[in-house]
């Protein structure tokens, strides 16, 4: 470990966001993890005070060096963090804080700080392409006996992602989604070739690998011909717009699943049957919503599928984490689920019978929680709930 | 959840400029926002009273008074409400660094030698009996102690880093980044 190498990484500009950090503490409060924890280490403001005691120690010698204690304290306080983005969101400064995160990450990684779970997460992405080490071999097992197709052309291709391939629990939100694609007469296809799209890397910064994943992608999908791919995950998603959209350009259009689905609603290439009764909340994943967006879309979806939708609060942009977020689960399990036991418990409090999300992983983490609360709320996909109204 | 107010949508990745910032410490702090807006303006008013005295001519008197004098006034009562947000806010406190500390001591003795210069010659002195004895004598020293106080401070802040760096930084970023700000690519 070199702790006075830990921000070598950082750049000018990572420099002087530090520096120009108003110190109002907007974001402390916000904060999902430090709410939750309580351990000031998990702060927004408090490791960006931290991380600019370390800079100022690598311009200034004579105040002294970096400590492997301290910066062991700030390290962990970085990745006990959900990237979710809510600093930045009542930042007056819009200051981009989840970049800043993930450069602090990728550094903290490079210079032995890296966090074991996430060691052990990057070794099964080298060895099986996924972050669970089962073989790369099974990852398309959870399409035996389903109508899916593997073709060599398609039109679109549906990006699965990890989580949706080989988390039993999820197969019934990749066999809704595949049976939308259907019903909307699509010519699709999954990727005979997927492998993890390198998010988990970026998240815990130990990128040297990520390369290699999206070589392997991108070729796979340019095999196929396709304009267009659809996502279930929007950590893949953003993943896809962020660092793989220089090379595929503008050749290729990238949607989220629910997006697509409000298309096909808006031009009627999908029927849905006449609107349940069923009281429905929605929870916006935090990459979708606040970091890319995607806030109406899933609305106008819900209000095509029951005439009793309600808010949970903390929505849209505004959006409180559930806890799943930047690989947090793999560091502190117990965080996790307390963050999402409050989500369930707002879902309870709205009186809402079913709770949706738009990613593999909030539906993980609530519907986890939700079972070991005993809640009544029911924890499904939205392409669940879709398919189930289906004409 | 403490502290959680609804905010404005704001497009990710962010765009930075002095407009969206202003807005954003308005939306997030009047008081932060009137302390930083005052602070600024006695800080350059002083340095042109400073430095550029001499060449002022007639400007000096309304800089000296009205621009630094008032606001510096104005600027007392907005510190005073600032350091008791600061005492009963665990947000800020969590985030206030010893230097921004340091830099209240600074700003502390700041007021009191402003105050001194300022007092003597107001006519609402007299409505504190013997205060204008009390001052009269600090008067004599408090100019100098206020000049050297204000440079101490700046080079403290540049060096720490406080107010001052945080102020060179801002300016310069918000300066550099006018159009889409991304951090890295």
């Amino acid at each position: 470990m070199k702790p006075e190498k830990f921000i070598d990484n950082f750049g000018r500009s990572e420099a002087l966001w530090m520096y120009a950090c108003s110190r109002c503490g907007a974001c402390v409060d916000v904060c999902p993890v430090y709410t939750e924890t309580g351990d000031k280490y998990t702060a927004p403001g408090f490791k960006i005070k931290k991380m600019r005691g370390l800079m100022t120690k690598k311009l200034m010698p004579f105040l002294g060096s970096a400590d492997a204690e301290s910066t062991k304290k700030i390290v962990k306080g970085l990745y006990e963090c959900t990237l979710c983005g809510r600093c930045w969101s009542v930042c007056p400064y819009n200051y981009d804080l989840v970049s800043l995160w993930e450069t602090a990450r990728e550094s903290a990684f490079e210079t032995g700080f890296g966090q074991d779970p996430h060691k052990e997460m990057i070794e099964a992405l080298k060895a099986e392409n996924n972050i669970f080490k089962r073989p790369h071999a099974r990852r398309r097992d959870w399409t035996k006996g389903l109508d899916i197709p593997v073709k060599e052309k398609a039109d679109t291709v549906y990006f699965v992602g990890c989580l949706m391939s080989y988390r039993g629990q999820l197969k019934p939100a990749a066999k809704a989604m595949a049976t939308i694609l259907n019903a909307a007469g699509e010519n699709w296809t999954i990727l005979e070739g997927e492998v993890c799209c390198g998010v988990p890397m970026k998240f815990s910064g130990g990128t040297s690998h990520m390369d290699e994943l999206m070589e392997t992608n991108i070729r796979a999908i340019e095999s196929t011909g396709a304009r267009k791919i659809v996502f279930s995950c929007p950590g893949c998603y953003r993943m896809f717009k962020q660092e793989y959209s220089e090379v595929l350009g503008n050749r290729v259009r990238m949607v989220h699943g629910i997006e697509l689905v409000d298309s096909y609603i808006n031009s009627g290439k999908i029927k849905l049957k006449d609107k349940s009764g069923e009281r429905l909340t929605y929870h916006d994943p935090c990459e979708l919503s606040r970091l890319l967006g995607i806030t109406e879309e899933p609305r106008r979806v819900f209000a095509n599928l029951t005439t009793q939708f309600v808010e949970l609060p903390g929505n849209k942009f505004n959006v409180v984490c559930c806890g799943g977020g930047g690989l947090y689960k793999a560091i502190d399990l117990e965080g996790s689920f307390g963050i999402a036991e409050k989500r369930i418990s707002q879902a309870e409090e709205i009186k809402a019978k079913t709770l949706t999300t738009a990613c593999p992983s909030c539906y993980m983490t609530i519907s986890q929680t939700a079972r070991s609360k005993k809640s009544n709320v029911k924890v499904i996909d939205f392409a669940e709930a879709v398919a189930q109204q289906l004409e | 959840m403490a502290g959680e107010r609804e905010v404005p949508k704001k497009k990710y990745p962010p765009e930075v400029n002095y407009s969206k910032v202003l807005k954003g410490m308005i939306r997030t702090s009047p008081l932060d926002t009137t302390f930083h807006i005052l602070m600024a303006i006695l800080l350059i008013t002083g340095l042109i009273i400073d430095l550029l005295g001499p060449w002022l001519g007639g400007w000096f008197s309304s800089i000296r008074s009205i621009a630094h004098g008032y606001i510096g006034a104005l600027f007392v009562l907005v510190f005073i409400v600032y350091i008791i947000k600061v005492a009963i806010s665990k947000k800020m406190r969590t985030v206030l660094t010893a230097t921004n500390y340091i830099d209240f001591l600074l700003y502390i003795i700041l007021i009191i030698t402003g105050i001194a210069i300022a007092s003597p010659n107001k006519p609402w002195i007299d409505l504190v009996p013997g205060l204008s004895d009390v001052l009269s004598p600090i008067a004599l020293y408090a100019p100098m102690i206020h000049v050297i106080t204000t440079y101490v401070w700046i080079v403290f802040a540049i060096i720490f880093p406080g107010g001052i760096l945080h102020g060179l930084a801002s300016v310069y970023l918000i300066s550099h980044l006018k159009k889409k700000y991304k951090t890295k690519k």
